[in-house]
């Protein structure tokens, strides 16, 4: 691999972002993202949890038999997502009730499997640690993306503390409601997603059919 | 009978759990005082803020010290008389009383009384029942007539966030506040959500509160579990007793 230290704490946040390029870890983007205080939370819990997990199997790479390596990387993974459950549950009560069974669900979240698998099985654990933050970061930032539109027009707040003035408590703005719904979050992914490849345009697919320069459409018999 | 690949196999994933297994039940068991702590300032500040008593951004000590006004008693709900000692005794629902999956319940339940100037101002009774996702489980406190509702809090819930979790929002939980919990003939007069309403009852004729749009089930949930407690099957007994002062 000849990509420098830099490229892979940066690539990932927008060049090759786990969840704009990859389309990886959609879920928790969906479930978590109607507060901004929880999308922190699980950005942060995420990004700790890809990081430490990537480090720990690169560092143990070279031992792990190839038979058992999937199990060998759920388990790594798993146990710190069981610590970083156990440690909110301790200092941060209220926002580990909020993100209830998400963060346990960090184990099967893919970007943590995905880069376990592709890139720290490959890598020493420095780089893989790096890559891991980046990646990490790249979930963030599309956490953060989402999470500020539906707390900003779902409930008129920004942190939990009121911006626009709901109609609830006597201001004028009607809250949406479709933002505080979990589909909701595939229309803003499907406009940061459109976004960011209008400006990396190399991003852009290639276009699976495409009609035939000549062709005219006729009346049918 | 095992080759040396095999045999590597078996003393990695040997050694790979029992690092992770004592790392997990370390952080575990360091842990485990803390998480308590917190369980139960979560609980004390829940029937602090279902009485109006919690002041905004109160600190672990300030919830505690208020906390302390309450009385904690045990109640036994099928005498309606106050018990001198908790005991784990169930008593099984009958199913056609019961909201769906409340299967059995402990005869004798904990109950907080708030007396500041020696008479009981405040009774914060335990309300727990199926939503859509788990259990619900909170808190009904009444004012010392053991009639009006001071407030509802539910301190552990499984709804949707967005959705039925909307059962934590201070605007819905309002809508609670001064309430009668029965009416002059003693028949339960809560009804939540217009649903769940008898055909032909008009919302102004009894203790009507909103629904959660978007959340018909943890509305149903919440109408089943309330009628269930202030009914016969609940506390109705204890709140008769305790009206005429024999409880």
């Amino acid at each position: 691999m000849a990509e420098s230290t830099k490229d892979v704490l940066v690539e990932p946040i927008f060049g090759q972002n786990p969840i704009a390029l990859q389309i990886l870890g959609i879920c928790s983007a969906l479930a978590v993202t109607t507060s901004l205080n929880t999308a922190v939370v699980m950005s942060i819990a995420l990004t700790l949890v890809t990081a430490c997990s990537s480090f720990l199997i690169s560092s143990v790479r070279n031992f792990i038999p190839s038979s058992i390596r999937i199990i060998v990387q759920m388990t790594i993974i798993a146990s710190l997502v069981i610590c970083v459950d156990q440690v909110l549950q301790a200092v941060a009560y209220d926002i580990s009730k909020g993100l209830s069974v998400f963060v346990g669900l960090i184990i099967t979240n893919c970007i943590v499997m995905g880069r376990a698998e592709a890139f720290a099985m490959t890598n020493p654990p420095v780089k893989s640690f790096l890559d891991g933050i980046g990646n990490g970061l790249g979930y963030s930032v599309v956490l953060l993306f989402v999470g500020f539109f539906r707390e900003l027009f779902g409930a008129g707040a920004l942190f939990g503390i009121p911006v626009l003035a709901t109609v609830d408590n006597g201001g004028w703005y009607i809250p949406n409601g479709l933002l505080l719904l979990p589909p909701s979050s595939f229309f803003i992914i499907a406009a940061f997603i459109w976004i960011l490849r209008q400006w990396k345009s190399d991003q852009q697919e290639e276009k699976e059919f495409k009609m035939a320069a000549n062709s005219k459409s006729q009346e049918a018999h | 009978m095992f080759n040396k690949e095999a045999l590597n196999t078996l003393v990695v994933a040997l050694v790979l759990c029992l690092v992770c297994s004592v790392l997990v039940s370390t952080v575990a068991v360091a842990l485990k005082p803390q998480q308590t702590a917190n369980k139960k300032l979560d609980l004390n500040k829940n029937i602090l803020s279902a009485s109006g008593l919690l002041p905004e951004n109160a600190s672990a000590e300030q919830v505690n010290e208020i906390f302390s006004a309450f009385e904690s008693k045990f109640v036994d709900i099928q005498t309606g008389h106050y018990a001198p000692v908790d005991s784990d005794v169930k008593i099984k629902v009958e199913r056609e009383s019961a909201p769906a999956g409340l299967g059995s319940v402990k005869q004798y339940q904990e109950i907080f009384v708030y007396s500041p100037n020696g008479k009981p101002e405040l009774y914060v009774l335990p309300v727990y029942g199926p939503g859509l996702w788990g259990a619900m489980y909170g808190f009904l406190v009444l004012e010392g007539d053991l009639n009006t509702i001071k407030g509802l809090s539910f301190y552990l819930h499984k709804e949707t966030p967005g959705l039925g979790a909307k059962v934590e929002l201070d605007s819905w939980k309002n809508l609670w506040k001064g309430k009668q919990a029965y009416t002059v003939d003693g028949q339960t007069n809560i009804v939540v959500g217009s649903k769940n309403l008898a055909p032909g009852v008009a919302k102004s004729s009894v203790g009507f509160i909103d629904g959660l749009s978007g959340a018909t089930l943890t509305t149903a949930g919440v109408n089943d579990l309330i009628r269930f407690w202030l009914g016969d099957t609940g506390f109705a007994q204890f709140i008769k007793n305790a009206k005429a002062g024999e409880a």
